[in-house]
């Protein structure tokens, strides 16, 4: 089995922009210049780092075993996955960290794997491991040969980028290095590229299925077989590009399973042109339309900002240019090179306003009070936020954009969010968190051009 | 017993410039001198009190930490040459883990032994590995361990840089209630220009030379024996050397704040120096050798 390459981080490898407030069309032109200014928070709120997101990632593959090679803290985002599935923490202390932790290491494989048998194990590497230097790759190899199953490292550590994603990219280098050869590719089996699982995903899966295709979900949800069967697929397709990019390229790179660039199924038309280029590709027949769009001038012309993770948002602008209204601003956690083209299909992309910040409160409000839009569409905290800034806002996640349905969902609440402000109910929680003096400040005060 | 307050002093250089013989030599003149000395080496090596204990091994601070034990300062620790108490910090195999790290949480742990409450030394010396090449070796220097800190170079430019690297963390270190620096230790003085060279250096970077310590055969010697000039050679030349360094070290010593050279400046002077030791000929011949 070849080894996967360690992925660099999101800055370096895509130009990943962490921090910005300006508009979209300064940041095209930057980004299109090459390497974008290093832009530093000399405040932060708080905000999911790689080794967190990577662990996401691996708390939904089926039956594979995550051992935490760290302090315990470090496995916190495994708290909440659900009961039964296999993971450890070496519990890494101060000994371990000054003298070493192999031994810790390889008796914690071999407890997981006598309790639980996963057909694989990842061995997450953290902050600790990240200044002690642990040799992870030569106790798992040690530990897979004796195991008899793979035994795959993943080299994150928290502090390399300050863009969450790039725990995508590491999640998906290892767990592609979990994808065994196979011989011969099926024509009739494609690989659906997703990171969460949902209603959403499953109706896209079936439109798909509907074409007479095998469609192979992975990384979320799948097990041993889905992993097994991945490198026979004819091509691979993602909803969502940001978090899949380097799974796609390592499916390529290792199986030569190719990859066919969409933008995301969301809502009727995103879910029709989806399925129709996969189809195309596949040389199968079209489906049959299905023309379930909503035709409502809902928003008339009003001004509204969306607050999602990169490609969702720049989908969701399509709906919201769909049902009348205008976009005012659009703020995402981070953004690289992949999204400069949707960047540039904005049609007013010199008014349109642009904030980059993971979980910057702060920054939002205070962003928010300078456009004053009439309805923020985002993530729940994102709509939270607005919420209490008295803004009317619509919590969506991505798995609910998704099809046609997604559409409708995202209509009813648009719908309803406006109602409830024509009647004059507002979410509005008290009075705002933050004092006038420090709303008045300028929203990137605190973000500084680092000095090459 | 003594019943004042210890005085801690680090003596900090480049690795192979004869820190820890230095440091063994002046803990053995204090010693001998009638005070109670603790000497700890940081470096993960172990070797820095080996002179004061006839080579015998030393269980080190660390070897207790990865036995996962409860060690107390008999475990840790080996009387030494005149009542010397020594203690190695230690770390862990080449390769692995975190020596820096190490260190601090030896001196931690001799803090919470309460060791200077037990013993009641007059002095403590901290022999610390070469170059400040992380934070942990820096732990003698910061939070007001010692007060203050001593660098042995030679007269070869990459001890000199060592120095002045360690001068750089003393005066990050030393505003803010680090130690101070006493002074350079010119050790290996054999060529007719070190003394001058070390001097100039010192002058430059706003401190002093307080002992020169001619290369000697009289240490090698006590070497091999595993003991120091000290003990080998009580009536040596060499330990008047040495016992000269212990009174200034013992004494009300002054301290200042460094001022390092940055890089472009230290290759300068470096090169001035070479003009005036060997000449510009010398420069022309070994670009006709090259």
């Amino acid at each position: 089995m070849e080894k996967a390459l360690q992925p660099p981080t999101r800055e370096r490898r895509l130009n990943g922009v962490s921090a910005y407030l300006g508009d979209v069309a300064s940041l095209i032109a930057e980004l299109e210049a090459g390497p974008p200014a290093s832009r530093i928070r000399t405040f932060s709120q708080v905000a999911s780092d790689d080794v967190s997101i990577a662990l996401r990632v691996l708390a939904d593959v089926e039956g594979l075993g995550i051992v935490v090679h760290g302090a315990r803290g470090c496995a916190g985002a495994l708290v909440r996955s659900r009961p039964g599935r296999p993971w450890a923490v070496t519990n890494l202390d101060q000994r371990d960290t000054i003298l070493g932790a192999d031994g810790n290491l390889a008796r914690t494989l071999r407890r997981l794997y006598q309790r639980h048998h996963p057909w694989g194990i990842v061995v997450v590497a953290t902050p600790v491991v990240a200044i002690n230097n642990d040799d992870i790759q030569a106790v798992a190899q040690e530990l897979s040969d004796e195991l008899g199953i793979p035994v795959v490292e993943l080299r994150t550590d928290g502090f390399r980028s300050r863009i969450g994603a790039t725990g995508y990219d590491i999640a998906s280098a290892a767990l592609a290095s979990l994808v065994p050869p196979q011989h011969g590719r099926r024509r009739d089996l494609i690989n659906l590229l997703a990171f969460e699982r949902g209603p959403g995903l499953t109706a896209v899966a079936q439109q798909l299925a509907g074409l007479g295709l095998e469609v192979n979900l992975v990384p979320a949800g799948a097990g041993q077989e889905a992993f097994a069967k991945a490198a026979q697929a004819v091509l691979s397709v993602a909803v969502f590009q940001d978090e899949s990019d380097v799974l796609r390229r390592e499916l390529d790179r290792l199986h030569r399973v190719p990859f066919l660039h969409l933008r995301p199924p969301i809502g009727a038309l995103g879910a029709r042109r989806f399925v129709e280029a996969v189809a195309e590709a596949t040389e199968r027949p079209l489906p049959i339309r299905i023309d379930d769009r909503v035709s409502a001038d809902l928003l008339e012309e009003r001004r509204v900002v969306i607050a999602l993770p990169p490609s969702q948002a720049l989908a969701v602008v399509e709906l919201v240019v769909q049902f009348g209204g205008r976009i005012a601003g659009i703020s995402v956690d981070w953004i690289d090179s992949l999204h400069v083209e949707g960047l540039k299909a904005l049609t007013n992309a010199a008014t349109v306003a642009l904030h980059v910040g993971a979980g910057q409160a702060f920054e939002l409000v205070n962003w928010l009070g300078k456009i004053e839009p009439d309805l923020l569409i985002g993530t729940p905290a994102a709509a939270a936020t607005a919420a209490r800034a008295r803004i009317a806002a619509v919590a969506i996640e991505g798995d609910d954009l998704l099809g046609a349905a997604g559409e409708t969902k995202l209509a009813t609440r648009i719908g309803r969010a406006l109602a409830a402000r024509q009647n004059g109910f507002t979410a509005g929680l008290g009075t705002s968190a933050y004092r006038a003096g420090w709303l008045k400040r300028s929203p990137d005060w605190h973000i500084k051009r680092e000095v090459r | 017993m003594s019943t004042n307050k210890p005085k801690h002093i680090a003596i900090y250089g480049k690795g192979g410039i004869g820190k820890s013989t230095t440091t063994s030599n002046i803990s053995a003149a204090l010693a001998e001198a009638g005070h109670r000395v603790i000497q700890i080496g940081c470096d993960p090596k172990s070797d820095s009190t080996t002179i004061l204990r006839g080579g015998e091994d030393l269980p080190t601070v660390l070897d207790s930490l990865r036995d996962s034990g409860r060690p107390t300062i008999a475990d840790v620790s080996a009387i030494g040459f005149g009542g010397v108490l020594c203690i190695e910090a230690g770390g862990p195999v080449p390769g692995v883990g975190c020596a820096g790290r190490g260190i601090n949480a030896a001196v931690d742990l001799l803090h919470e032994l309460k060791l200077f409450e037990e013993f009641k030394p007059d002095y403590v010396l901290y022999d610390v590995l070469g170059d400040v090449v992380c934070g942990g070796f820096a732990v003698p220097i910061r939070n007001g361990i010692a007060e203050s800190a001593f660098v042995v170079t030679s007269s070869d430019f990459m001890a000199i840089f060592a120095a002045n690297n360690l001068f750089k963390a003393i005066s990050k270190y030393a505003p803010s209630g680090g130690a101070r620096l006493g002074g350079v230790i010119a050790n290996s003085i054999q060529t007719p220009y070190a003394s001058a060279l070390i001097d100039d250096f010192a002058s430059r970077t706003g401190t002093n030379v307080v002992g020169y310590v001619p290369r000697s055969l009289t240490v090698a010697q006590s070497e091999l024996y595993g003991q120091t000039v000290i003990e080998a050679a009580p009536t040596s030349e060499q330990a008047d050397v040495y016992r000269q360094l212990a009174r200034h070290i013992a004494g009300d010593h002054p301290v200042s704040i460094p001022k390092p050279l940055n890089a472009p400046a230290l290759k300068q002077w470096a090169k001035q120096w070479g003009d005036r030791v060997f000449g510009g000929a010398a420069e022309r011949r070994l670009v006709e050798v090259v």
